[in-house]
């Protein structure tokens, strides 16, 4: 199970992955994310809620109140322009890094 | 789910209550909110649901890193009263915070800074004192050039040097010893923390101090009203030119019992001020020294308008007049009313505590 701290850096490109081609809210983004690595990577709520107030001040997302059916009001986060350009050159940062810490690993370590 | 928000309250407790908080609140909520119920859908049982939110809940001081905000603290040491008190210090102008640094002073220390303090306020009194009599000599040569004891070029320029030569020394002393005091200026922005013995020992010499203090005050203002007198009762009873130059040069008493009086203000509230300092006592406390640098602001942006000013109308008066023998009371009445104004100023500051 990765921490919060080991993926830092890339909380926001996993968040703008997401909610590349939908908006979505907190807890389905939070969940889509402890499914999808099979729980592996379990991302506690603040770390997650402090990742928005960034991407969101940055505006690489912005936030809209969506009705619900028990008259909550729930935030939900859409990606802008601005956010997929962002998160395309994190996906290419990414693939940098890969290849730079796969020339310091070795398999009889 | 009550857990579960009494928890998330319990953690937001100690910050202070911005929109941006109160935003970060209720969305954690909500989340929590939908995690828990979908959760108890599954089937799980109460405790195991909260246990699993709770745990993935993480750290309110990561959202307040994002949001820039930080912890009230809330206890400043340094004071022998439990008082608790509570500053709050999120993001505000400083000037409405009482932001000083906390800082533990040995005994040695203490007694150091106060010796040198009441060395300091020695000084700039003797600076003050040879300033406001500087004039003097002159008025002194000046009277008795008008009764022909000397020629008038004599009494003229020997009046001028001397009345420039005091102004300088004083001006040296006056700045040097500012200098010198630097040094010990820090005290006057920090949270004091003394150990029990010492504290109670300078609270002690305060004490003794006090009535000191009073009487030195008293005694000054009673020499600046009876300095006056002199002058008053010489004119009436001068019958001869002689009796009446003598009343002229009463200036000259006045001058020196202002002088005496007002080193005496100068000394005592210097050594006041030390021990106010030191025990973060009145205008140097937590409470008052936000009220203490908003006053402090004021007064240095009139002081700023007011002394330029002041030279001003000292210059054109004198250069009009020729006459520097009249023209350098503005000074002493300059000094008067800014002090005034200076010391009501702290006054409103300082009652609306």
């Amino acid at each position: 199970m990765i921490s919060s701290d080991g993926l830092r850096g890339y909380n926001d490109m996993i968040i703008l992955n997401i909610i590349f081609n939908k908006p979505s809210y907190g807890y389905e983004i939070s969940r889509t994310i402890k499914e999808r690595t099979s729980d592996k990577y379990v991302i506690k709520e603040t770390t997650l809620y402090s990742a928005f107030t960034r991407l969101e001040k940055n505006g690489y997302i912005d936030s809209f109140y969506g009705n619900e059916t028990n008259g909550k009001r729930r935030t939900y986060y859409q990606i802008t322009e601005s956010g997929k350009t962002y998160y395309r050159e994190k996906c290419k940062e990414w693939e940098l890094i890969k290849e730079v810490v796969e020339l310091f690993k070795e398999e009889y370590i | 789910m009550e857990t579960i928000i009494s928890y998330i309250e319990s953690l937001f407790k100690n910050y202070p209550d911005t929109p941006e908080i109160r935003r970060a609140r209720t969305e954690l909520l909500n989340v929590m909110e939908d995690k828990y119920n979908e959760l108890k859908s599954q089937g799980k049982s109460e405790n195991e649901v909260i246990g699993i939110v709770i745990s993935e809940f993480g750290n309110i001081d990561e959202i307040a890193a994002e949001l820039n905000i930080v912890e009230k603290t809330d206890r400043i040491i340094g004071s022998n009263d439990n008082i608790s008190n509570n500053i709050n210090n999120s993001i505000v102008d400083e000037n409405e915070i009482d932001m000083r640094p906390v800082v533990s002073v040995t005994s040695s220390q203490a007694e150091e800074f106060i010796q040198k303090r009441i060395h300091f306020g020695n000084m700039i009194a003797l600076g003050v004192f040879l300033c406001i009599i500087s004039p003097t000599a002159y008025i002194i040569l000046d009277e008795l050039s008008d009764i022909g004891i000397i020629s008038s070029a004599l009494a003229d320029s020997v009046g001028m040097m001397s009345l420039f030569v005091v102004i300088s020394i004083a001006v040296s002393i006056l700045i040097f010893n500012a200098i010198s005091n630097e040094k010990y200026e820090h005290y006057e922005k920090e949270k004091i923390i003394l150990d029990y013995s010492t504290k109670k020992e300078i609270e002690e010499q305060a004490g003794t101090f006090r009535s000191v203090f009073g009487f030195k005050i008293t005694v000054g203002v009673v020499l600046c009203i009876l300095g006056v007198i002199p002058a008053g009762v010489l004119d009436e009873i001068a019958k001869t030119d002689f009796m009446q130059s003598v009343a002229d040069m009463s200036a000259v008493f006045i001058l020196i019992a202002v002088a005496v009086g007002v080193s005496l203000f100068i000394t005592a509230g210097m050594r006041r001020d030390a021990y106010n300092i030191i025990l973060n006592k009145e205008e140097y406390s937590i409470k008052k020294t936000i009220n203490r640098k908003k006053s402090e602001r004021i007064i240095g942006i009139i002081a700023v308008i007011y002394w330029p000013l002041t030279l001003v109308i000292y210059i054109v008066w004198s250069f009009l007049s020729l006459d520097f023998g009249v023209s350098w009371i503005v000074w002493p009445i300059a000094g008067i009313i800014f002090g005034s104004v200076a010391a009501t100023i702290k006054l409103i500051y300082n009652k609306s505590v």
